[in-house]
């Protein structure tokens, strides 16, 4: 047989291992890895380090994630591990007919994540004394219970996590708090799986772990005429058309697919996408929203900041500053969720929005922040 | 460093390569000393000095038996294989006699004795047997002994053997160090890179998963421990521990082709075997043929009484599991297997006979899979309790849902290791590690090849990667 064909086989063979490195060297274009993951820090070397190998060993760590081409890499592996065998990363679950959980939110649909009734009671007790203050500065407070996809789809969730077993939740805690303190709030959540079975759209997709893109402009409606009728006034109405049916889903639709980080793998649902546009009649509230990662999907998808004034700001888990001027949200900054913004009386609202598994820690901190900030203390209201 | 990391596949080895493939014939031997010095310094800098130490001092003691007259040749033997086991129980065996022997004075109420642990460096098992085989194979003439230290130096340090083997008789390389021009060749370097690819594949894909079961099962709790999950976890480990051996030896016989160097095989589908000598000649066979070449034949041999030949025997493996770890559940699993050497030599082999070939296949695999349990156990009373739920029968502990993907590797293991059991089989699967020098079959082994390290590589980089959706605060 031919040596020069063999020379070539065997050539490619030394290029292919040589593709990494090039890649790494050329800095080649190559798709990102979905989801978020501390990088590995480059170790500085030393004699010392180098001696007792601990240099060889975080450098061969740092090199096992950054090698060139390894996003190809591991989509390989999870399309074969998923499409195979059926396998997604620790930390989610495949529940039944393939609809993608992150176990969070089943553990908090299961109750398995309550806090006590009395550390809720106490949080709500905090916020109830935080809101009469605020109402002295004009300023309303209105808390969201964001819908969890352990809820909503509760029905695929796998036999082996036994759903039947279900024990009282956060969810069920602070909705009775919430109304028994007559604190201002909307239930999504409940309101969701109020119409789950007349919606024609998808509200919650098979591989999204968020409420739908489609089913953000219920909810920002629903926000606005909430917060209109908490101050008797008006600013402006949300329409939407132009509705389009697509296979792909747009980004956040099929954002646990996205993380599972295959080479593409799709649920074969229909995705609704909408135009949605908020008419401003009036002046627009400056709006301080604290909240996880629910609200981008109404920043995103649901014009959201379209009907709040310049200067409004988004907490982002009461951690990562974002500030609305000028039609964008940019990034300011972090924050110790310790501190209290400067200026937190000078919103006109203050909005704090949780999903599920996120209610143990109601608030994301700033409950017990301003409270301290107020009162000096950690003591309970009718203690002071 | 090792072989199925990315490190090694993407950066080690295609400079290491591009470099030995372009240095002239002459120059080669000091590309591979200084790769594989390089190999050995990245896991353990420390231990380097160690290594030089002892390829020096038996470089010149071969040298010294070679000259000798008979008596010192003899003496100098001594010296060497004393100063070469002695380094060996140091390091590998001086933390488990201390520690036995600190458990006897405790027990009798005496003080124990003060000890810092000692650190193991890396291969020593292996490089000291290659040393020994160096010095020994010069004393009895079978090879003269090399000319320059650089070429001793290559054959202790080749990187593909120098961790974790095929124990590599000196007299089955030295020709080959210093002369492989005729198996330095593209054939070799296409065949080596497929034998590669092949080891990486069962070390990763098939003995990774397998060992993580095998793992689970192995670290449950006394109470959650069944029948069937202790079975599980046996047979788990009987096939991880395959498949991840033979796997790295395939790798390291794949690269040394890749190098010119044509290494024996080590392993010969030892499941099929239908009793222990049998999986004796086909499993780990570099380390059989030491130990018979080295000890056994030292010891005697076949020239003794027949008491004295099963002593011998027994006595081998017995050192043969200490070799492997310094644990008590080493040396029984060494003894273990020695007995039932012992026990086929004086009637089982007889019995045996007037059973099917399954049946045998059954009583070898069935024998193994025990004395991998002391193998695998953390300790001594672990093994006796997962031997004894193996022996607790409790059908009904078999109600529970094995993981689909465990269940396809175990099918896959069962295949690949008992398909071989079928002659026509064995003949394929010769043949498909036979090079065949058609445009079709070469073009297939390095497509597969190459897919298949791809795979591996996927799996090898995607371990240290699990991203959250989003970050929480």
């Amino acid at each position: 047989m031919n040596i020069r064909f063999k020379n070539i086989l065997f050539t490619i063979v030394i290029i292919g291992l040589f593709a990494p490195l090039i890649q790494q060297t050329f800095n080649i274009p190559q798709p990102g890895l979905k989801g978020s993951y501390l990088p590995t820090e480059k170790p500085v070397l030393s004699w010392g380090s180098w001696f007792d190998g601990s240099w060889q060993q975080q450098y061969s760590d740092y090199y096992e994630t950054t090698f060139g081409f390894r996003p190809w890499l591991i989509k390989i592996k999870n399309h074969i591990e998923f499409n195979l065998f059926r396998k997604v990363h620790s930390g989610m679950i495949l529940g039944k007919e393939d609809y993608l959980f992150e176990r969070a939110y089943i553990d908090s649909y299961l109750g398995k994540d309550r806090i006590p009734f009395d550390s809720a009671k106490f949080q709500v007790e905090k916020l109830a004394y935080i809101e009469k203050h605020l109402l002295q500065k004009n300023t309303l407070l209105l808390a969201i219970l964001a819908p969890g996809k352990g809820s909503f789809c509760a029905q695929y969730i796998p036999d082996n996590l036994h759903p039947e077993n279900r024990n009282i939740s956060n969810y069920y805690q602070y909705r009775l708090l919430l109304e028994r303190t007559g604190l201002p709030f909307v239930d999504f959540n409940n309101w969701f799986l109020a119409i789950k079975d007349t919606s024609t759209r998808l509200l919650y997709t098979k591989f999204g772990v968020h409420w739908s893109a489609y089913s953000t402009h219920y909810v920002t409606d629903s926000l606005i005429r909430k917060m209109q009728s908490l101050t008797g006034n008006y600013w402006g109405y949300y329409s939407s058309n132009n509705e389009k049916q697509s296979k792909t889903p747009k980004e956040g639709d099929d954002d646990l697919m996205e993380i599972l980080n295959t080479m593409g793998t799709r649920s074969g649902d229909t995705y609704s996408y909408i135009d949605i546009k908020f008419h401003p009649k009036g002046k627009l509230p400056k709006v301080l929203i604290i909240g996880d990662s629910y609200v981008w999907t109404p920043i995103n998808h649901g014009a959201l900041m379209s009907s709040v004034a310049d200067g409004s700001q988004y907490l982002y888990y009461n951690h990562d500053v974002y500030t609305y001027s000028e039609g964008q949200l940019n990034q300011k900054g972090i924050k110790e969720k310790s501190a209290v913004p400067e200026d937190v009386e000078g919103f006109d609202f203050i909005i704090l929005c949780n999903t599920e598994p996120n209610l143990k820690e109601f608030g994301s901190g700033f409950i017990d922040a301003y409270y301290k900030k107020l009162t000096g203390t950690d003591k309970a209201p009718s203690q002071l | 460093m090792v072989f199925s990391s990315s490190f090694f596949i993407l950066l080690f080895l295609p400079l290491f390569l591009v470099s030995y493939y372009i240095t002239p014939s002459r120059y080669k031997n000091y590309v591979i000393l200084a790769g594989s010095s390089l190999f050995y310094i990245w896991g353990a800098p420390k231990f380097i000095f160690v290594l030089f130490g002892s390829i020096v001092l038996d470089f010149y003691l071969a040298k010294f038996i070679y000259n000798a007259p008979q008596l010192r040749k003899k003496w100098y033997l001594i010296l060497s294989v004393s100063l070469n086991t002695g380094i060996l129980l140091y390091f590998k065996y001086a933390n488990f006699f201390v520690e036995n022997i600190n458990d006897i004075l405790q027990s009798m109420g005496y003080k124990q004795i003060g000890w810092i642990q000692v650190a193991l460096p890396i291969g020593i098992s292996f490089f000291t047997f290659h040393e020994l085989s160096y010095i020994i194979d010069v004393y009895r003439g079978v090879k003269p002994p090399l000319k320059k230290i650089t070429d001793y130096a290559v054959y202790i340090l080749l990187f593909p053997q120098l961790v974790a083997g095929p124990i590599i008789r000196f007299s089955e390389i030295a020709d080959q160090i210093q002369d492989r021009k005729n198996q330095l060749n593209v054939d070799s370097a296409l065949l080596g890179f497929f034998r590669f690819a092949i080891g990486l594949t069962k070390k990763v894909l098939i003995a990774n998963t397998l060992g993580a079961e095998a793992d689970r099962l192995f670290g449950l709790q006394a109470e959650d421990l069944t029948f069937a999950t202790s079975w599980l976890g046996a047979i788990a480990y009987t096939f991880q521990i395959y498949f991840d051996f033979s796997g790295y030896s395939d790798m390291a016989i794949g690269l040394a082709r890749m190098m010119g160097f044509v290494f024996p095989e080590n392993f010969n589908n030892p499941y099929i075997s239908q009793n222990i000598t049998e999986f004796w000649r086909r499993w780990h066979m570099s380390l059989s043929r030491w130990m018979r070449d080295y000890l056994y034949i030292s010891l005697g041999g076949n020239r003794v009484s027949t008491a004295r030949l099963y002593f011998n025997l027994w006595i081998v493996f017995l050192i043969s599991g200490f070799w492997h770890g310094a644990e008590w559940t080493f040396i029984i699993w060494g003894a273990y297997h020695g007995l039932f050497l012992v026990l086929e030599r004086l009637f089982l082999d007889k019995l045996l006979l007037h059973t099917t070939k399954v049946i045998r296949m059954l009583y070898a695999f069935f024998v193994v899979v025990i004395g991998w349990v002391f193998f695998r156990a953390n300790d001594l009373p672990h093994a006796l309790l997962f031997l004894e739920r193996m022996f607790t029968v409790d059908l009904s502990s078999f109600y529970f849902t094995l993981d689909f993907r465990i269940l396809c590797f175990l099918v896959l293991a069962f295949i690949f290791c008992f398909m071989a059991g079928f002659s026509r089989i064995e003949k394929f699967e010769s043949d498909v590690f036979t090079f065949r020098n058609t445009k079709t079959a070469v073009t297939s082994y390095i497509v597969v090849g190459l897919l298949l390290t791809i795979i591996s590589l996927g799996y090898i980089t995607s371990s240290s990667f699990n991203p959250f959706i989003y970050f929480r605060f």
